[in-house]
């Protein structure tokens, strides 16, 4: 009963968008996926050799593969769960009220302005053995010169990412904490609930959502860690953080076996894939 | 200035029919009301006749012509909306000379009508706010309200235009609206849950419950001869006494028994008593029929009174009348005690007999 | 921020203090490394290797000076980074600049307008395409990223402005589309209505009723783009050479360098992150509210 013209309008307003994601989201996957079926070099050129699922064969018997797997968990569980706890602690420490509290969360979130890479590079300094302030100073705590990117690399990567990200946890669970109603929070009081009721029973159901989101964020964004890695310590030593983005880049771009590196993305993809869609279940159980 | 009819006219959101085969045709230049409880369907019909919402079936045709395929700003109608919708972001003069911009009036023409509408409306020293969401409730009707009369449509549409207005407000715009559609020979549709405000306002009232019309007619038809149930007991207040019982013959008298009362109603007899299905009957009367006295009165019912309501230059009287609560109007101020047995006279032109199963008014 | 919902209790003196040392503790440890890039970008090549690392030295403005200088008269030793440095950082500059604008303008006209449309109209599908946009966000970007190189080497697209901002683009349109849907889906439909009453068109109902009323929206849509685009890095690394590079990977171009001049690098780094910062401090107050917002109601 509307004109042509009038069912028209909403398509053509979302068109552009369509158009975008096709072209550089659709159609590149799509192209990706097509590669990754196939042996091709470009540096060695010649002619790409059509091998079905054996690029992904070879990379799910790989046991060097699965290492990468359980080091990238290594990382994305140990950074998570640091940045969770110290998230939730400063939200609950600015959830009080006290002078300069603003200027105090901006300063807090200030990491996250900082470029991802040029916090890698940066902190390459500030970790370096020879005239790194971490290391000086934990010299003055410990007594011992540590040389965080050779002993421990994993723990040096971790805490960078945290740098940077335990604000970013802090924003969500804080805005969720301040969506608490007042009242509810008072008539606790008068009930005198404990700590841990007054907790379970009135500010979990509310701040669940937004943290189980900044979870969700976090964990799939630190799956996708590349830049601050790469900088830091470029998988090294070895190959202890070689997360598995690393390894696709240098498989894609160092080796240039494209063939493989696509199947490995994808692999990855699945895996996200899969890992989000577990996580959306469990939340809906948080909730029962 | 269109006649505007509705032909089957059905809405439905989701599970839930909100307009329902409604067939109505509102003469042109008249002052048409849509009655109807919260929830009745009168929003959705206003908005479907304005083309803000498609209906899924049926037709809406001003002049006999149908509008059905054009889209709202090509209508030529103008709505007043229950939320008011005013633009948050314009000041309230902008608000105002918003839809004369749209239809391209000269700046002069467009400045003098708002000044106009804002002077009637006693907005003028509000114009240059540039804020209209820190107005009053009171004020920002009175906006929303000049925005739509400063328009010449071809139909007006007023849902619930003056409900948070103060009673002298209210008044006067009543006379502004009757105006209005006389003096400019307007068309007007007006939605309203008070049916006071109805039968004051309107020239014809369609009542509606449930998305289905009941009833449509002069406001006197609709109080006079309401045609069932529903219509019956929403106008008038006090509403309507319902007493419910059994029709019965004695003696080859045709009775109304119920409630420990019995009521001679053989002089009522007539061809409905073929329309009725089953004996049960509910037996009705307007509080302001019944006479009521504190001596014995010929043919009167003894009753019991309970309570009575001054209000003014009436006073409602609450009595059971065997076990059936019955109120009563009555002229001037009347006093009584708890218990005192009084004595009413039913005026048995001015019953109305409902058969309970079809909730048909059937006399 | 609002007070409302917090308990004030009234606290002792001693636990008084204690809450402030916490709090200046926390604020130092997240602040530090940036105060220490800072006060690097003012020390001299020798001054940044001294050990103990100088808390108080000389400080010294070449750094930010040198960045930009064409000379290259200096005798002491140039890596070969450090001379594509001094001799092309405005050029970096400048290509984060437009890269950066110009994406974070095209996704917020096509994010916009694709917003709207969902908004307001939900077309058939609109969920699941919007679920579709949400979820282009768990892709690693890495996946796309081989094929998307190739594409741009055949198309002609790499190492060019174009290229770039399309692709940021490409980034930028999730978040814009997801933001701003929530923002218009906070306009009260019936003032939409009125206007059509009142005779405007929709194209016109677009600009002149609803876009006025997100404009804060807008805002915080920007600021998180912003942040989302300014600091990329791997598709600038894969997708451009020197003409087009932008500041992260001059940054990242020090990888592997031996005895690299510390202060030049902070100085690049500083000057970088200090226009997110004082972009970021503008749009403050439109960005807690877009976060929780834009986010929460969409999940």
């Amino acid at each position: 009963m509307r004109s042509r013209s009038e069912r028209l309008f909403p398509i053509l307003l979302i068109t552009p968008a369509l158009a975008v994601v096709v072209f550089l989201v659709i159609f590149p996957l799509l192209w990706a996926l097509g590669l990754s079926f196939y042996k091709y070099n470009v540096l060695r050129g010649g002619k790409p050799l059509f091998v079905g699922l054996g690029n992904y064969v070879r990379l799910l018997s790989s046991s060097f593969i699965w290492e990468r797997f359980v080091t990238t968990a290594e990382f994305v569980v140990s950074a998570v769960l640091l940045e969770f706890i110290l998230g939730f602690g400063l939200a609950l420490l600015f959830y009080q009220e006290f002078k300069g509290r603003r200027i105090a969360i901006t300063l807090t979130t200030m990491p996250l302005l900082v470029a991802p890479i040029a916090a890698g590079i940066f902190f390459r300094y500030i970790y370096d053995a020879t005239f790194g302030i971490f290391t000086y100073l934990a010299y003055l705590l410990t007594g011992a010169k540590i040389n965080m990117t050779k002993d421990y690399p994993m723990l040096a990567v971790v805490l960078l990412d945290a740098w940077q990200w335990t604000p970013f946890m802090m924003l969500f669970i804080l805005a969720g904490l301040e969506a608490v109603p007042k009242y509810l929070l008072e008539s606790a009081e008068v009930d005198r609930l404990s700590w841990l009721d007054k907790f379970r029973v009135v500010i979990w159901p509310t701040i669940r959502p937004l943290v189980m989101l900044a979870l969700l964020f976090r964990t799939m964004d630190a799956f996708r860690t590349f830049d601050t890695v790469f900088a830091l310590t470029e998988g090294g030593p070895g190959t202890q953080t070689e997360l598995i983005s690393l390894t696709i880049y240098r498989i894609g771009f160092k080796y240039f076996r494209t063939g493989e590196a696509c199947a490995l993305a994808f692999i990855v993809l699945v895996i996200v894939i899969l890992l989000t869609n577990l996580y959306l279940r469990m939340a809906k159980k948080v909730t029962v | 200035m269109v006649k505007v009819t509705l032909r089957n006219l059905t809405k439905s959101y989701g599970k839930v029919i909100a307009v329902d085969d409604l067939t109505l045709e509102i003469p042109d230049k008249s002052l048409t009301v849509l009655l109807g409880p919260t929830g009745a369907g009168k929003t959705t019909t206003i908005k479907c006749i304005s083309g803000v919402l498609s209906p899924d079936r049926g037709d809406i045709l001003f002049d006999d012509e149908s509008v059905l395929s054009l889209p709202p700003w090509e209508r030529d109608v103008a709505q007043f909306f229950q939320t008011y919708a005013l633009y948050p972001h314009m000041s309230v003069y902008d608000n105002i000379a918003y839809p004369l911009k749209q239809r391209g009036l000269s700046k002069n023409e467009i400045d003098r009508k708002v000044k106009e509408i804002a002077r009637k409306l006693r907005i003028y020293h509000l114009l240059d706010r540039k804020d209209p969401t820190t107005l009053s409730g009171g004020e920002m009707q009175r906006v929303a309200l000049a925005r739509t009369l400063v328009r010449e449509p071809k139909v007006f549409l007023l849902d619930e235009p003056i409900s948070n207005l103060d009673a002298k407000l209210r008044e006067e715009m009543i006379y502004e609206f009757k105006r209005l559609c006389r003096e400019l020979q307007q068309t007007m549709i007006y939605a309203t849950p008070d049916y006071l405000e109805a039968l004051e306002v309107g020239e014809k009232i369609a009542v509606i419950r449930d998305g289905k019309l009941q009833q449509y007619g002069t406001p006197q038809e609709i109080y006079y001869h309401p045609v069932n149930k529903f219509v019956a007991t929403f106008v008038g207040s006090p509403p309507i006494n319902m007493l419910e019982g059994d029709l019965k013959t004695q003696n080859s008298s045709i009775v109304f028994q119920g409630g420990g009362v019995t009521i001679d109603i053989s002089e009522l007899a007539g061809k409905w008593l073929e329309k009725l299905k089953g004996d049960k009957i509910i037996l009705a009367i307007r509080p302001e029929d019944i006479e009521i006295s504190k001596e014995k009165l010929e043919g009167a019912f003894r009753a019991k009174a309970l309570v009575a309501q001054p209000l003014g230059h009436e006073t409602v009287v609450v009595c059971n009348l065997g076990e059936n609560e019955i109120r009563i109007l009555v002229k001037g101020f009347l006093s009584i005690r708890y218990g005192e047995e009084i004595w009413l006279k039913l005026n048995k032109q001015k019953i109305h007999i409902i058969d309970p199963n079809t909730e048909e008014v059937l006399l | 921020m609002s007070v409302e919902s917090r308990i004030v209790r009234r606290r002792s003196p001693a636990k008084r203090a204690l809450l402030y040392i916490a709090v200046i503790v926390v604020c130092l440890i997240f602040i530090f490394p940036i105060l220490w890039m800072f006060a690097t970008a003012l020390k001299t090549r020798p001054q940044a290797f001294s050990w103990p690392p100088l808390f108080v030295w000389k400080p010294t403005l070449r750094n930010f000076i040198d960045i930009f200088l064409k000379r290259q008269t200096e005798i002491e030793a140039i890596t070969g980074w450090e001379l594509e440095l001094r001799t092309g950082a405005e050029t970096f500059f400048y290509n984060s600049l437009i890269v950066t604008s110009g994406s974070i303008l095209l996704a917020l006209i096509i994010g916009t307008l694709a917003a709207y449309s969902f908004s307001r109209y939900r077309p058939t599908g609109t969920d699941t395409l919007m679920f579709f946009i949400l979820s282009t966000r768990m892709l690693p970007a890495i996946v796309v990223a081989i094929p998307i190189y190739f594409f741009y080497k055949a198309l002609g697209l790499y190492n060019t402005h174009i290229g770039l901002i399309l692709l940021y683009t490409m980034f930028n349109l999730p978040f814009a589309v997801w933001m701003m849907k929530s923002f218009f889906d906070e306009i009260p439909e019936e003032i939409l209505q009125a206007a059509m009453v009142d005779g405007t068109k929709p194209i016109k109902i677009f600009y002149k009723i609803a876009l006025p009323q997100v404009l804060s929206g807008l805002a915080a849509t920007i600021g998180f783009l912003i942040i989302n685009v300014w600091n990329e890095f791997l598709f600038a690394l894969l997708l451009t050479e020197r003409s087009a590079r932008t500041v992260p990977v001059a940054i990242a171009s020090t990888r592997g360098e031996v005895g690299i001049n510390w202060g030049l690098i902070a100085a690049l780094e500083t000057l970088y992150v200090i226009p997110a910062i004082v972009l970021i401090f503008l749009l403050q107050k439109y960005l807690l509210r877009g976060m929780t917002f834009g986010t929460v109601r969409g999940v």
